[in-house]
């Protein structure tokens, strides 16, 4: 029993429909249970090995635009990842992730136009600074409710940008920096536009085992027990603090690296628009809703696809009937309006959708398809703020299951203690 | 230099169309417990309405003046039956679809009018002199029009049914449907008012400064921390922190820099939420 | 953890204090809900929290547990002052307890509601990923009695269910020191023996408990000793007979006794 492997691939060949005996109850609910995961965890492997490998081939026969387009995809799917974990995991929504990937991009860029540091060490410091800023946005989430640490993050890359702005000397204002020079540049243009690609896609992979492996460990669980309940981790001796700010950290490590070492391919440059505008995080938000929230593969998926298909929708110069309007003109009210289609009528997003498709047509159960756990998290993290706002509303008689918070001084959840004295 | 008492003037006048718009949000938060990230949708709907209808129609700025109310408050409502009640007890996914809302609405205006800011005519044109300092007439009307619907606002909390059931309801959603109130009919009111004077702050911008596409994210920025700082669902606190930001405002773009209007009010949030989340008059419950 | 011993060793007065609670006072604004009070838990013994609704019970358990900062007083654990410390560090040095209103995890079944307890406390790990603690949890969940709802979501169990995950998710911290709120609240005649068993034989292995009731009625047979409480001030303790006949626990129970 204590060998028992959760790795689906390593389970060995016993049929959950095995009648068992009255002893092996428990563990044929375990093994049944593998079983589950085992389907549901393929089905995204093949996706993930089908497209990987679909990517590896593609330079053989692609244009370099779309190599370049595919590459900044590459970038962009990291940036939503690196959203994932913070606000698909714990549950934490950041409407404002840009700002870590502004402080990422715009840090290394300076180091390598200013400093005069090689490229590689400037991704690093680049990183370092993001991961402080994780440190930054972090700390407040830790003692404000979630809508407002959504509204504090919303406006956030805001107050950068407008720093940005006043110092255009040192920032590049509006306009950005120029491009600093590549990580790995080749003879031929098509070749450092190759070499760029199959970094990217090397990073991408490389970032994505990474948090699929810590989202699928003790520590990704944690992550989305704080997503339920802050107060029943601290009740069972775990510090929801400190793997709140871990997540943070995690999230700006992977989205400064992501937006540092972006600067310094073809594809991407120190501007807003890539890094820091709003629409920036609106885009990592809307393309992990896209892919499904809180599965890392779902991001991934949905930032390479969000990426592309806006890229299409953006050539589009048909008209909208009626409105004299070029569909590329608004291709992000179109997809804003394909986000919100399925937050209203799909909730796992493609990805939860494909599989939904899959066990249904497989004839299981289709509710619990996510492998990561029961339940949508969209529909988790929706919860989490349904709760912390029903808190106000005085109908809970009994303080003590939301009141019992791992800091009692916590400002916002000063209400009357009605739990005893009554 | 501008002179010290043109530079007041101009702050008071702005802190009480501010108030208009802060005024919306705190109540939708206080009746339906959620942020509505499309609030910013009511001022612009509000400027461009009076735009369209006194300059590109050419009809009187009066009936312009109308319509920039009603648009607001209909499309406020409409947004609230048709996309919040369905969801209005999930706040967070409430706050993704209406900033979702307000950004599709700023790039569908930004395509059919254009980035170039349009002016909206004043309603009564003229100036007056005051110690010194030349105020058109529009920005005197704008201050007091703003402060008597703040008046009429506290009349009809305190003394009409609809407005006691407004209050009722922001203080206890139970306790206010165990004495019949209608939740929902509640809701329909909170939004159209909160509509129409977000409608009211779009014409009023529109006349006094200029309607532009991105009017309504920078009126949402500025709107949050005055109902941060005011406590959210207080209106006198409201009253307050909108003249506080909109002295800051104003001080920051005659005397500093003007990029940091914006930023100032975001960093004072931040540590409002920080040091004080209940703000200067907020029940504590509401933090 | 010390050896099994039996009952007897409990209500020796001799016996090593593990909890100790001395001049504990909680205000909310005005309002004093405990009233600089003193007691302690003695090793390995089951200890009856008792007070009428409202007495203080469950703010002397946030006190003790770290969900609320007291007033003034020290909490010494173990020889340990905890006054003041969090939760989760609480529970680390060996204290846990159960919520009289469960909160168990909605997103993921039962056994990985237990497994959450048996995680460590550390984020630089890819521990999880090969099932070690799924054994152990499996374990847990059957000896509180929920082998047969493993998988099943905490929605799906009955109110007894509930209680039963509560407990197993605390004993899965591997707790010294149990502080159990409400344990027969709602249960069956049938259900308040089985959890007393299970009680019962938690002490038997070295376990220290603590149970809350606002009446004494259903612990009689199962506590060595009880302490109680009204108004957050200390009215009596020590045995469950002595205490019944005390006559300031027949004045604070007159007429409330309702249960």
């Amino acid at each position: 029993m204590p060998d028992q492997p959760t790795d689906a691939s390593d389970t060995p060949t016993e049929a959950p429909e095995q009648a068992p005996d009255t002893p092996e109850q428990p563990m044929t609910g375990i093994r049944e249970r593998l079983q589950f995961a085992r389907e549901s965890i393929s089905l995204r492997h093949v996706i993930a090995v089908v497209a990987f490998v679909a990517l590896a081939l593609l330079p053989f026969e692609a244009e370099p635009i779309l190599m370049l387009k595919l590459t900044a995809a590459f970038y962009f799917a990291m940036f939503a990842m690196s959203w994932d974990v913070v606000s698909g995991y714990t549950g934490e929504l950041s409407f404002g992730h840009s700002f870590l990937f502004g402080i990422g991009g715009y840090g290394a860029a300076l180091m390598t136009l200013e400093v005069g540091t090689s490229p590689a060490v400037s991704i690093a410091v680049g990183t370092l600074a993001a991961m402080v800023g994780g440190l930054v946005i972090g700390a407040p989430a830790l003692r404000l409710k979630g809508p407002y640490f959504a509204i504090i993050t919303f406006l956030l890359p805001t107050a950068l940008l407008d720093f940005f702005i006043v110092y255009k000397d040192v920032f590049g204002g509006e306009l950005g920096l120029s491009s600093p020079d590549y990580l790995v540049s080749a003879e031929t243009q098509l070749t450092t536009i190759a070499a760029n690609y199959y970094l990217a896609l090397a990073v991408l992979a490389v970032l994505f085992v990474l948090l699929y492996l810590v989202t699928r460990s003790n520590t990704g669980k944690i992550f989305t027990a704080i997503r339920e309940s802050e107060d029943a981790v601290g009740s069972v001796g775990i510090n929801p603090a400190k793997f709140k700010i871990f997540a943070f950290v995690l999230s700006a490590g992977v989205g400064g690296f992501a937006a540092a070492m972006f600067v310094h391919t073809p594809a991407g440059s120190p501007n807003p628009t890539q890094l820091l505008a709003v629409t920036v995080s609106i885009n990592v938000l809307l393309a992990t809703i896209f892919g499904g929230i809180g599965t890392i593969s779902g991001a991934a998926l949905g930032g390479v696809l969000f990426y592309m298909v806006r890229d299409w929708l953006s050539d589009i110069t048909t008209e909208i009937p009626l409105l004299g309007i070029e569909f590329g003109d608004v291709d992000l009210v179109i997809f804003s309006l394909v986000i919100l289609a399925i937050i209203y009528f799909l909730p796992g997003g493609i990805l939860g959708g494909i599989e939904r498709l899959v066990s249904t047509a497989r004839g299981e159960e289709p509710d619990r398809v996510m492998a990561d756990g029961g339940g949508r998290p969209l529909e988790r993290i929706v919860d989490r703020y349904r709760r912390s706002f029903a808190n106000e509303d005085g109908d809970d008689t009994n303080s003590e299951p939301r009141s019992a918070n791992d800091d009692p001084e916590r400002v916002r959840e000063r209400r009357p203690e009605d739990g005893e004295p009554r | 230099m501008v002179s010290l008492l043109s530079v007041v003037i101009n702050a008071l006048v702005l802190s009480a169309i501010f108030a208009l718009v802060a005024l919306g949000l705190t109540l939708i938060f206080s009746v339906a417990g959620v942020f509505n990230l499309a609030h910013g949708v009511n001022v612009t709907l509000g400027a461009f309405t009076a735009w369209y209808v006194a300059t590109v129609l050419g009809l009187s700025i009066w009936i312009a003046a109308i319509l920039s109310i009603l648009v607001p408050a209909v499309f406020s409502v409409v947004l609230y039956k048709g996309m919040v009640q369905a969801i209005e007890n999930r706040p967070m996914t409430v706050m993704t679809v209406t900033l979702l809302i307000e950004l599709i609405s700023e790039y569908l205006i930004r395509e059919l009018i254009g980035l170039q800011s349009r002016s909206v005519p004043a309603l009564f044109p003229g100036v007056v002199r005051f110690g010194g300092a030349t105020l058109t007439v529009n920005r005197i009307i704008a201050f007091f029009t703003a402060w008597a619907l703040v008046a009429v606002l506290f009349v009809v909390f305190d003394r009409t049914k609809q407005g006691k059931a407004v209050i009722a309801t922001s203080m206890s959603e139970r306790g206010s449907a165990l004495v019949g109130i209608d939740k929902s009919r509640v809701q329909l009111y909170t939004w159209f008012a909160a509509g129409a004077l977000a409608g009211i702050a779009g014409l009023f911008f529109g006349s006094i400064r200029t309607a532009s596409w991105d009017m309504g994210l920078n009126s949402l920025v500025i709107a949050f921390p005055i109902v941060v700082l005011g406590g959210m669902g207080s209106i006198r606190g409201t009253l307050i922190a909108a003249n506080i930001f909109g002295f800051l405002n104003v001080f920051i773009l005659s005397y500093w820099e003007p990029t940091l209007a914006r930023t100032v009010p975001i960093i004072a949030l931040i540590l409002i939420l920080l040091v004080r989340p209940e703000g200067l008059l907020g029940r504590e419950v509401a933090a | 953890m010390t050896a099994a011993s039996g009952a007897a060793s409990a209500t020796d007065d001799d016996a090593a204090t593990i909890l100790d609670i001395q001049g504990l006072t909680k205000r909310f604004g005005g309002l004093t809900a405990v009233d600089d009070l003193s007691f302690s838990v003695r090793d390995n013994e089951i200890l009856g929290f008792i007070g009428p609704n409202g007495a203080g019970k469950s703010t002397v358990f946030n006190c003790v547990t770290g969900v609320h900062k007291p007033t003034s007083g020290t909490i010494t654990f173990d020889g340990e002052d905890i006054t003041g410390k969090r939760p989760y560090q609480v529970v680390k040095r060996g204290l846990a307890r159960t919520f009289q209103n469960f909160r168990p995890l909605g997103d993921r079944p039962v056994i990985e509601n237990v497994e959450l307890a048996l995680m460590d406390d550390s984020v630089l790990t890819l521990e999880g990923l090969r099932g070690r603690t799924t054994a152990e949890a499996a374990r847990i969940c059957e000896r509180v009695g929920l082998g047969e709802d493993l998988h099943r979501l905490p929605d799906e169990l009955p109110h007894a269910g509930l209680l039963r995950l509560e407990l197993g998710r605390a004993l899965a911290s591997n707790p010294r020191l149990l502080l159990i709120d409400e344990p027969f609240a709602g249960l069956s005649n049938r259900e308040v023996e089985t959890v007393s068993e299970l009680l019962t034989e938690l002490r038997a292995e070295g376990m220290t408990l603590v149970v809350v009731d606002h009446n004494m009625r259903g612990l009689f047979s199962l506590i060595d000793r009880a302490v109680v409480i009204n108004f957050g001030a200390l009215v009596a303790e020590g045995t469950p007979a002595a205490v019944k006949q005390n006559p300031e626990v027949q004045e604070a129970y007159l007429g409330r006794d309702s249960s």
